[in-house]
């Protein structure tokens, strides 16, 4: 490709497609190249029966291992893991869910749309441990409160200082009788609740909200099936000044210029293209410090004992929330540091693993059981450690010959104390509503399965022990800039989307100032 | 793992091209002139998720007298002797993955319009109004009703 533009972005999801939004808003041309198709969701999702699916709606067995998300109506959609593997230390499994299509994860992600708070910013300065980002809460509040209503989040204010209120569509939905009684069990044992704040609409993506408008202006050519083998650097001037790529159907081979380049390839393959770049690891921390959040899934399953045998009544059944953070913050736990939050909803079926019976016992156990359930899921914050990391497999290569990611990310005991300490807390809670405990646990999902993988290009105001600055800005390439999820320093417990769009929208205003400078 | 109920949950499409019915029937003249109900047709069984087809003995009912000599109504009348359905071609389709229940919306004093339109002013059954995620959720935000995952979709177990 000829010619030579002023930024090169490589991804199109939450990150990347808030980066073209902004920077082709503010005049910059633009090239963006996503390793994934271009797909037009109105015309080519099609709404099948499951009795048409030879599989039932299951999808066909080792498809995909590592992604238990998929079925097999959304089986095209996740990235192939025979034409993109990576690997992991036997036993010690690493579920890593992709989606290559231009719009990245925002295709399907679950919206829910938490600010974080200085709780996260300056955590070490809260609890000792790991090290406060180079920015804080206030730092970033502006562009939470343009965000949010970008993506049209629904909320409820409360003045939660762990999760900081934010510019919402009122929620003000009534809550059923049963969630009405939990609430109020919350509020006996000085438990935090409120609703859910999530992005609303049909599709909430990168796809319909960011790109559109940043193709409207004239100022972005999008690359679509463009996968991004490594960046180029200019040895006079040790910047960097633009991308190798290969077409993902011929397999060709192409270079774009660009004076600058923000990546935005999602936490661990924008890591991988710097990996494999061999570019700004001056600190030897790029890969490493890899978190996410740990999820126990349905750490209790209640049943709420007036809705069984059909008998519920209007109003009794139906709706859920959220509990934020409640450990740590103005307490200690003994057993562990930072906090988890759970997600509820009531109204469910619990599945046939719920009961030990078989056969016409099973089904009228079941149909008992129909529509009373009560659960919560644990999200619990994983703390970002050095041992924790990514490196390049030199012995293997994906589909277009680019080494692949070998992932090294195990919980430990913090981890694990949070996670009993949730199903203790979560089932108090649901036997002071009244509810009926029909399980609980407190196995976590192996690593990676939240899909929330984060650092591994972390922030930081120390170039020896981090690779971004305060800006999403390499501390050793002043033109090089990574907005994903990479660049987090902790995580909380709260979902990264929101603040992966605050921090892009905020690093490519910086970007644009820079520039006119002359700065980069 | 909310992902993939959303991704599915927006994949109903919405089209406005009238299907091709089997027999050409006028809401217009039914709904409209004649100002039939909608449930004078259309009942709502129990447990109440679906809104059903009238059978054919209920359309006989009228029209063993009225227009029998109507190419189209002994079309009707065929189906009702061979005792076979009219395979009515649905306009409105809510996903498997969406617990969707007529009888609620109905109970909580929704009225039919709202989410099929005018349909008393239609020749041709059309789809008026786009039954999305998006749709669905901003009408419960308007009237205060829960808008949690789990309110219309299954939680994975």
């Amino acid at each position: 490709m000829k010619t030579e533009y002023d930024v090169l972005i490589i991804g199109s999801g939450a990150s990347g497609g808030m980066a073209a939004h902004t920077l082709t808003k503010l005049g910059a041309k633009c090239v963006m190249l996503d390793a994934g198709a271009l797909i037009d969701p109105e015309k080519q999702r099609v709404l099948r029966a499951v009795s048409d699916l030879p599989y039932r709606g299951f999808g066909k067995p080792g498809r995909f291992p590592h992604v238990t998300q998929a079925s097999e109506f959304s089986a095209n959609m996740w990235a192939d893991e025979k034409e993109n593997p990576y690997t992991y230390d036997p036993g010690n499994p690493y579920y890593w869910v992709r989606i290559r299509l231009v719009g990245g994860k925002t295709l399907a992600w679950g919206r829910a749309s938490w600010r974080l708070s200085d709780y996260e910013f300056k955590c070490k300065d809260h609890d000792g441990f790991g090290d406060n980002w180079p920015i804080e809460y206030k730092d970033l509040a502006p562009f939470y409160d343009r965000v949010e209503p970008m993506f049209r989040v629904s909320g409820r204010k409360e003045g939660f200082p762990q999760i900081p209120d934010g510019n919402f569509l009122a929620d003000e939905s009534r809550d059923s009788l049963c969630v009405q009684r939990f609430l109020d069990s919350c509020r006996r044992q000085e438990v935090p609740t409120t609703k859910q704040r999530r992005s609303t609409g049909t599709l909430a993506s990168s796809l319909n909200l960011l790109l559109p408008e940043a193709l409207a202006t004239g100022n972005l050519t999008l690359v679509p099936n463009a996968v991004v083998r490594e960046l180029s650097l200019d040895k006079a001037t040790g910047k960097v000044n633009g991308a190798h790529f290969v077409d993902r159907i011929s397999k060709r081979e192409f270079h774009v210029k660009a004076k600058a380049i923000v990546l935005g390839a999602s936490t661990l393959e924008s890591t991988r293209i710097l990996l494999n770049s061999n570019l700004a690891n001056s600190s030897g921390t790029l890969g490493h410090y890899l978190f996410d959040q740990f999820y126990v899934k349905n750490v209790v399953q209640a049943i709420v004992p007036e809705a069984r045998g059909g008998k519920a009544p209007r109003n009794l059944m139906g709706g859920g929330g959220y509990i934020p953070r409640f450990r740590n913050l103005k307490t200690k736990s003994k057993d562990f540091i930072r906090g988890y939050s759970y997600d509820f909803g009531s109204g469910n079926t619990p599945g046939p693993q719920y009961f030990s019976a078989y056969g016409e016992k099973l089904w009228n156990q079941m149909a008992d059981a129909q529509g009373t359930g009560f659960s919560l899921t644990t999200m619990g914050e994983v703390l970002p450690r050095f041992e924790n990391y990514v490196r390049i497999n030199r012995t293997k290569t994906d589909a277009w010959g680019i080494p692949i990611l070998h992932i090294n990310q195990k919980y430990t005991a913090n981890e694990f104390a949070m996670a009993k300490d949730s199903m203790n807390t979560a089932e108090a809670l649901c036997k002071d509503s009244g509810f009926e405990i029909l399980a609980k646990h407190w196995e976590m999902v192996p690593p990676g399965e939240s899909i929330h993988e984060l650092g591994t290009t972390r922030m930081g105001s120390d170039p020896k022990r981090s690779v971004l600055n305060g800006w999403n800005q390499t501390h050793d390439i002043k033109n090089l800039f990574v907005v994903d999820g990479g660049a987090f320093v902790s995580g909380g417990s709260q979902n990264p989307t929101l603040t992966i769009l605050a921090l892009t929208m905020r690093a490519s205003e910086y970007l644009m100032d820079q520039s006119k400078k002359g700065s980069l | 793992m909310k992902l993939v109920i959303l991704f599915i949950a927006s994949l109903v499409l919405w089209s406005a091209d009238p299907p091709k019915q089997p027999i050409a029937f006028s809401h217009k003249h039914h709904a409209g002139s004649l100002n039939l109900k909608c449930e004078t047709c259309h009942v709502n069984p129990a447990p109440g998720e679906m809104m059903t087809f009238p059978a054919e003995s209920k359309c006989m009912g009228c029209h063993q007298v009225i227009k029998k000599e109507s190419a189209e109504i002994q079309r009707l009348a065929k189906f009702f002797t061979d005792k076979k359905r009219v395979p009515w071609v649905r306009v409105y389709q809510v996903p498997s993955f969406v617990f969707w229940s007529h009888k609620t919306h109905i109970d909580a004093g929704n009225t039919c319009t709202e989410c099929h339109g005018d349909v008393a002013a239609l020749e041709v059954m059309t789809k008026l109004k786009e039954l999305s995620m998006g749709s669905c959720m901003d009408c419960h935000r308007q009237k205060k009703v829960s808008n949690d995952c789990t309110f219309c979709h299954d939680k994975e177990n």
